[in-house]
């Protein structure tokens, strides 16, 4: 039996999901899954919708990210996942931790592997030097940011050395926003994001930058972490490989919160998804057979640095001795605003990155400018 | 007399000839370049939802594009072709100048000329991701050579305005000097060469030769490749997509955001074809029909001056 | 009148060497860019990044493990790849220079009414910007069964009017009485075109055969689009998988880009006494 399995894995993760492909390959002689990785917003989610419901197009699985779950559903690429899972025991909800992530308008969509998670990097040896106590709850504050700042400044090395820097400003506009309590939409279908959250998120980093404390534009924010010129730099769990390169003693912790007793990570969830075709029970029954045995073997994905959702996995001893697991420490909520337009969301929250942070508009004009290309995009798409 | 009868019912004869060394081609061209060009050009009528089929809705994108203000792709269009033409106009007078000296110099044969003539032909070589990957390590605000050589400190290439236009246009005539000056080099050659001596005994120097000599049997080549180039340039969109995602907000209308070097052809293919902002192909092929007018328009002007001139 | 002559021979050296001297400095700096790219290939991500401080274009500690990722790397098949793109290449080179030759043999060769506006009008419907054409491509080969095979990359590119036009000029500058000679003798149209013409035409075929490799072997925005398995991608295309999904790791990027174009080079200078000798003889462009 042939499965065809389209991921948006390339890089690393490819890599990592290949062999994995290759063992279950080697230890199901009667099944042969042909993994495909292709680039997720410019290749998987328009093809999908293109193949949709051809049965020589359209692959057997596919593993989208969770955000884009309401606009595949409605262009008819995917349909709800029960029947590939049914009758696989350790696929049922209660083994998924956020499992509804997954989920939109009332029905199951997917099966999770992981939640890339925005988190930052710190560097322990700085940290052991300037304010050894902000780590010791395992949750970084702004508050605890703007301190080491001040401390490093008293120090006079605020020039050469930053409290924080970013490398990658979408995630980074988003974390501040979705810990301010900022989302797209309410029921899913409708567009409801607050101007003024969005304001306050870009603000945030805007305000970092005026007291001195931020990096300066298009740096290499990740070189600056590998220097020792910064304390913390934010990323995801996908850079863990790359941070490993540097022979830092390093701690990775969730991104930078508001309220300790409220911890949100940004995240979004990859997730197994049935792309919509037909499926003969032979083919249903190899299908659930990968995601079921890649569950129950998600440790191999975890070792790559993925924070998984499979609880048997995540909650092992195993588990917590790796890196990630600092990130759960914590009660930790994992989340990402999820929406039928949240591409078009996520995509001008890209375009527009830093740029009132540095002067290229004010705030106000930035949350004015993308909310109105965002109204404007998705009124083109109705 | 009649060996010329032959010849002239010989010809007469086959006068289908001619068109059967036409027709491979016009039937490969109509039926996989002109045929999907028409159906995109349709496609601007219509509101087309990927996966379904297309709806006919006439004028209606024209009718957005060309007088709604409220509508973010009024502003797309404009801001899209004042920057492709201005990008035009600055990158191809380069294009040919460059080579066309290039070229000049390296005819003459100088010690190493054929070594030089392969680097400078080399750029051409490359794809845009070996080019825009060598060249945004070469501009790199952190570790760029640029900076780092010239002692330019953190000078920001991709979000200071007049920079980022300059760099963009010194990576396209870097890419594109190649071709346009092998094309020279072989119609310099072409130039006999007792004439260039003849006018240098006259007394004449370098730049009378060029003016008076040179230029003038460079008319066919520069025109073809003032054409070709044109064309190009037209249509770019990777330099500066990839350069810097269009660059850094320069000025808002409307509440819309302006970037200071994004092409119409960035905003086309963001419209239409991206899978981010979703797929508006109807809005996308009318901006595209749209460019295509004018392109078709300086194309139209270029053979009119090509045909005078032979 | 000899002092006179050894004179003007040693201002015209003088003159050369100084030539040869400004476009030396000209080279380096053309040369720069890939040559930074090579050495950067060669480094470890670290280094990269420690580049702002220590200014070293060439490695610490030369490291070849971007390009054993790169050729490794599962998903991307870097071999399978290079073929496919052999295969397009040479396919279409072929098909091109057939079509475009014939074609300009019967515009110049010929005389029939309509013919300048038939040509003219050809030249511009080429110009349209061909992304107004990808969606309906799509559909069009997805009907056609093309769609994620090599054919689907070919097609579109090989009636190309720009060539026939280049080819056309060169043939002015080649004289009909040849033609006239095997016509009396009888010899048919076809027959003149490949035995007599073509063997004059080599320079400026060499010159489309050129251009048109470099064309298919880094085509880029269709290939993406019509491919979807790896496996039978080319080789542009297929090196964006090579980045990781934010970017960060340029020296992984560099190498596949070296490699993409190692056969270009060689190709290049495996012909470039061809392609000099097309421009030497001096039969080239004209008006």
């Amino acid at each position: 039996m042939e499965v065809n399995f389209w991921s948006l894995f390339t890089g690393d993760d490819g890599v990592t999901m290949d062999a994995i492909v290759k063992q279950f390959n080697d230890e199901h002689p009667d099944i042969k899954v042909t993994h495909i990785a292709m680039e997720a917003t410019s290749d998987l989610y328009v093809k999908l919708p293109m193949v949709a419901g051809d049965d020589n197009q359209a692959p057997d699985l596919a593993v989208t990210h969770n955000n884009y779950i309401p606009y595949l559903a409605e262009k008819g690429a995917i349909q709800p996942i029960d029947p590939l899972v049914e009758g696989f025991d350790n696929l049922t909800r209660d083994h998924f931790n956020s499992v509804d992530m997954a989920d939109y308008d009332g029905k199951r969509y997917g099966v999770i592997l992981d939640f890339p998670s925005a988190v930052v990097y710190g560097n322990k040896a700085l940290i052991e030097q300037y304010y050894p106590e902000m780590i010791e709850d395992y949750v970084v504050t702004w508050d605890e940011i703007y301190e080491l700042g001040d401390r490093l400044a008293a120090d006079n090395v605020i020039d050469q050395i930053k409290p924080l820097v970013g490398s990658f400003a979408r995630n980074d506009v988003l974390q501040t926003f979705v810990t301010q309590g900022g989302t797209y939409s309410e029921d899913g279908k409708t567009l409801a994001l607050d101007k003024e959250i969005l304001k306050k998120a870009q603000g945030e980093w805007k305000n970092l930058y005026d007291k001195g404390y931020f990096m300066e534009e298009d740096s290499d924010a990740m070189g600056m972490f590998a220097m020792g010129e910064s304390v913390f730099v934010t990323g995801g769990t996908w850079n863990l490989n790359m941070v490993n390169t540097y022979g830092l003693d390093y701690i990775m912790l969730p991104c930078v919160q508001y309220d300790t007793n409220n911890v949100i990570t940004y995240a979004a969830a990859h997730t197994f998804v049935m792309p919509q075709r037909n499926y003969t029970d032979e083919k249903k029954q190899a299908v659930g057979e990968f995601i079921s045995w890649f569950e129950d073997h998600a440790m191999l994905w975890a070792e790559a640095g993925s924070i998984v959702a499979y609880k048997e996995v995540a909650e092992s001893e195993a588990f917590a001795n790796l890196p990630q697991a600092m990130v759960d420490k914590v009660d930790t909520r994992h989340w990402c605003p999820t929406f039928l337009y949240s591409s078009v969301c996520d995509a001008t929250i890209s375009s527009f990155g830093f740029q009132s942070v540095y002067g290229h508009m004010t705030l106000d004009e930035y949350a004015d400018a993308v909310m109105s290309k965002i109204e404007a995009e998705i009124e083109a798409q109705k | 007399m009649q060996e010329m009868k032959k010849k002239n019912r010989k010809r007469m004869r086959h006068w289908y000839v001619p068109f059967l060394f036409l027709l491979p081609h016009l039937i490969v061209f109509v039926c996989f370049n002109l045929f999907p060009s028409l159906a995109g050009i349709y496609a601007a009528f219509t509101k087309w939802d990927l996966g379904k089929a297309p709806q006919w809705i006439g004028l209606e994108n024209l009718k957005t594009i060309f007088t709604d203000q409220s509508s973010l792709f009024y502003w797309e269009l404009r801001w899209g072709l004042r920057n492709t033409c201005l990008f035009v106009l600055i990158a191809v007078p380069f294009r040919i100048i460059v080579p066309l000296l290039l070229a000049a110099a390296l005819n003459s044969k100088c010690p190493g000329y054929k070594l030089y003539q392969t680097i400078f032909y080399l750029p051409a070589l490359l794809s845009l991701s070996v080019v825009m990957g060598a060249w945004n390590y070469m501009f790199n605000t952190n570790y760029g050579i640029i900076n780092n050589f010239l002692g330019l400190g953190n000078l920001s290439w991709t979000k200071t305005v007049p920079l980022n236009w300059a760099a963009i246009i010194i990576i396209t005539v870097w890419w594109g000097t190649g071709s346009n000056m092998v094309i020279y080099q072989a119609a310099l050659a072409g130039i006999p060469a007792d004439i260039l001596e003849a006018s240098r005994v006259d007394g004449a120097n370098c730049v009378q030769r060029f003016f008076r000599i040179v230029l003038p049997a460079m008319k066919y080549p520069i025109s073809y490749t003032l054409a070709m180039s044109m064309i190009a340039e037209f249509n770019v969109w990777g330099q500066p997509g990839m350069f810097n995602k269009g660059g850094p907000v320069v000025e808002i209308v409307n509440g819309f955001a302006r970037n200071s070097n994004m092409m119409l052809m960035q905003y086309i293919r963001d419209a239409g074809f991206q899978g981010a902002y979703g797929s508006n192909p109807g809005i996308a092929s009318a901006m595209a029909l749209i460019l295509g007018c004018i392109m078709v328009v300086v194309s139209l002007i270029q053979v009119h001056l090509m045909q005078k001139n032979s | 009148m000899e002092k006179r002559r050894t004179k003007m021979l040693q201002k015209r050296n003088l003159s050369a060497w100084l030539l040869s001297m400004v476009l030396a400095v000209i080279a380096v700096c053309w040369i720069m860019p890939v040559v930074a790219g090579a050495f950067t290939s060669f480094k470890s991500n670290l280094e990269v990044k420690m580049f702002a401080r220590d200014l070293n274009l060439i490695p610490h500690n030369w490291t070849l493990e971007n390009y054993e990722y790169v050729v490794n790397y599962p998903t991307l098949s870097i071999y399978k790849a290079m073929g496919n793109t052999v295969i397009v290449c040479i396919v279409s080179i072929v098909l091109t220079l057939l079509l475009c030759t014939m074609s300009a043999y019967g515009f110049e060769r010929f005389e029939f009414k309509g013919k300048e506006t038939l040509f003219w009008t050809l030249f511009t419907l080429s110009s349209i910007p061909n992304v107004v054409a990808l969606v309906p491509q799509y559909t069009f080969y997805t009907w056609l069964g093309w769609i994620d095979r090599l054919p689907s990359i070919i097609a579109p590119t090989v009636a190309d009017v720009f060539y026939i036009f280049l080819i056309r000029n060169f043939m002015k500058g080649i004289p009909k009485e040849l033609e006239e000679a095997a016509r009396i003798d009888g010899a048919g149209e076809l027959k003149i075109l490949a035995l007599v013409e073509a063997p004059l035409l080599k320079p400026v075929l060499t010159i489309v055969g050129i251009f048109k490799f470099s064309g298919a072997w880094n085509d880029f925005l269709w290939p993406s689009i019509a491919i979807t398995t790896p496996t039978h991608s080319t080789i542009t295309p297929a090196i964006r998988l090579l980045n990781d999904s934010y970017g960060g790791m340029p020296e992984r990027l560099l190498a596949g880009c070296m490699l993409a174009m190692l056969p270009t080079l060689v190709v290049y200078l495996v012909f470039r006494k061809q392609f000099l000798k097309g421009l030497d003889v001096g039969s080239g462009v004209k008006g």
